[in-house]
């Protein structure tokens, strides 16, 4: 799930003592590489630049035969080969260590679908929005329930199911759902929905579809995707890609790229359409980063009128 | 420095929502679990000096069974065992029962070494009195032996207590997970750890308190 904010158990641990060292060290880290205001041509002069990612579906992954590829993985090779940078190499990280990696500069780039959030914002940059994310439901084939949003998940008593971390389990806690089944990973998720244990399984549209796609006998279904409203303020979220503070001349020559193919309808469906992705999530023009970094009430609001407007 | 390490602010906005999973989770399963596996610890024990043979042996094989596998193994295998017969059956009962019986297991021994403390010119004087079973057990042999067990019937509690985090292994979410859920959204794990540690010393000190007072009321 490219907007969970997660990342299992067993690397807590570890993933504590990374992020505690970080914080000891913090920003006196200058990370990776001398001279760093020169990332860019640096990278432009090897021709390949080293992106981190959490191996998820349908966002940036590794296939069995050790190929990288993925939505987020297809944006970067056409962004970066329009920079000069032909060769797009990845590295294997936990969720939870992907930002502290990449203020420790071991690697230069996040490509995982992050959604923008305050507290990550505080953290390093993220370049413009890549990938709009709306909200689905994993419902028994025929929908029974007839649910429709979390609203409706309320209103009609349903047993909802949640992953542990996601935003989504953030929602579930906010509209005061009663007692939700957290599962740890979106295969339990599935699995509750088609045992019947649970009638729903909220999770990113995005990832509910691909899964269900790939599990046709499971006896699943997923809801038209919608916009969780909390209080009435619609939670609109965007996935972008993540640089290190001090790399603005990476991060500018990214954006510049990056809005020429989100800004053409065509081209954003040839780079992730197979991915699944489709003209819904593509980010309308006028929605900012700084929108998701403050991330306040009226900011939310604006970004889904521009964003349904669009 | 410590302003670097440990966010106090965080750490203040991670409290009430731990302490809630503490008290709706953690404590409830401990509480109930505790007194099931106090009242079957001391079945499994009667049972075990009372019951022919051919009733014994296949209880004490039980009951070392369920103390020589591991609780998420156990309550992964209830868990999907149940579920296929009731899907909607509440996790946090299935939790609350592996816990008791697995526990009763460890606590059977410990009465059983308390019972097996008394000594045996105890049980020949009741047989010389002709005093029934149950008066035997109720009047003279309980009351010396649970004495000697009290100790550590409550360690076993205690350490229940830190055992609750396996429950996210059939979906339920207490105070651990949530403060790893916490920490991941945040970036920062220290400081929603450090609450959970600090809640879970303040719910087992006071819980090894009163197992001394107990301990000293029920003193000759």
């Amino acid at each position: 799930m490219a907007n969970s904010i997660r990342r299992t158990a067993g690397v807590t641990a570890t993933a504590a003592a990374v992020a505690l060292g970080l914080a000891a060290c913090g920003a006196a880290q200058e990370a990776g590489g001398d001279g760093d205001g020169n990332l860019l041509e640096q990278l432009q002069e090897q021709g390949s630049i080293t992106v981190a990612f959490a191996g998820e579906i349908p966002y940036s992954w590794e296939t069995e035969d050790g190929e990288l590829t993925g939505a987020t993985i297809a944006l970067d090779r056409e962004i970066y080969a329009a920079m000069g940078i032909d060769n797009v190499e990845g590295q294997y990280v936990d969720w939870d260590a992907l930002i502290p990696g990449l203020n420790k500069g071991e690697y230069d780039s996040v490509s995982a679908g992050m959604s923008i959030l305050p507290d990550r914002c505080a953290q390093a940059s993220f370049s413009d929005p890549a990938l709009m994310y709306t909200t689905g439901l994993m419902v028994p084939e025929g929908n029974p329930m007839g649910l429709s949003d979390l609203q409706s998940v309320i209103d009609s008593d349903a047993q909802l199911a949640v992953q542990s971390g996601t935003i989504e389990q953030g929602y579930a806690d906010d509209l005061g759902i009663d007692n939700p089944e957290v599962v740890q990973s979106s295969q339990d998720g599935m699995a509750a929905v088609s045992s019947g244990r649970v009638d729903a399984f909220a999770l990113t549209a995005i990832s509910l579809r691909s899964m269900a796609e790939d599990n046709p006998d499971s006896g699943v279904e997923v809801t038209e995707a919608f916009v969780a409203e909390i209080d009435g303020v619609p939670q609109v979220s965007a996935g972008a890609t993540v640089f290190r503070d001090e790399n603005t001349d990476l991060l500018e020559a990214y954006n510049e790229q990056l809005d020429a193919i989100v800004s053409d309808p065509e081209r954003f469906e040839e780079v992730v359409g197979e991915f699944g992705f489709t003209e819904a999530e593509r980010p309308a023009e006028g929605l900012t980063t700084e929108m998701f970094c403050e991330g306040t009430d009226e900011d939310l609001q604006e970004a889904a009128e521009i964003q349904e407007s669009k | 420095m410590l302003a670097a390490i440990f966010d106090w602010n965080l750490a203040v906005e991670a409290f009430p929502q731990l302490l809630v999973a503490f008290l709706k989770v953690t404590l409830l399963v401990t509480v109930v679990a505790s007194l099931l596996s106090i009242i079957l610890g001391l079945v499994w024990a009667i049972g075990l000096r009372q019951l022919p043979a051919w009733l014994g042996w296949p209880l004490r094989l039980f009951l070392d069974f369920v103390r020589m596998t591991p609780i998420p193994v156990q309550l992964l295998f209830v868990f999907y065992g149940v579920v296929v017969f009731r899907p909607r059956v509440d996790a946090l009962i299935i939790g609350v029962i592996v816990f008791g019986v697995h526990y009763s297991t460890y606590m059977a021994e410990s009465y059983r070494a308390g019972i097996e403390s008394i000594r045996s010119g105890q049980w020949e004087a009741a047989t010389a009195l002709s005093l029934p079973a149950t008066r035997t057990w109720r009047a003279v042999i309980l009351p010396q032996a649970i004495r000697n067990t009290l100790p550590s019937l409550g360690n076993w509690t205690i350490a229940m207590f830190k055992d609750t985090p396996y429950l996210i292994f059939i979906h339920v979410a207490e105070m651990v997970t949530r403060a790893r859920e916490f920490g991941g959204m945040k970036f920062s794990y220290i400081e929603s750890f450090t609450i959970a540690g600090l809640i879970f010393l303040a719910a087992s000190y006071p819980t090894a308190v009163l197992m001394r007072k107990l301990e000293k009321k029920l003193e000759y």
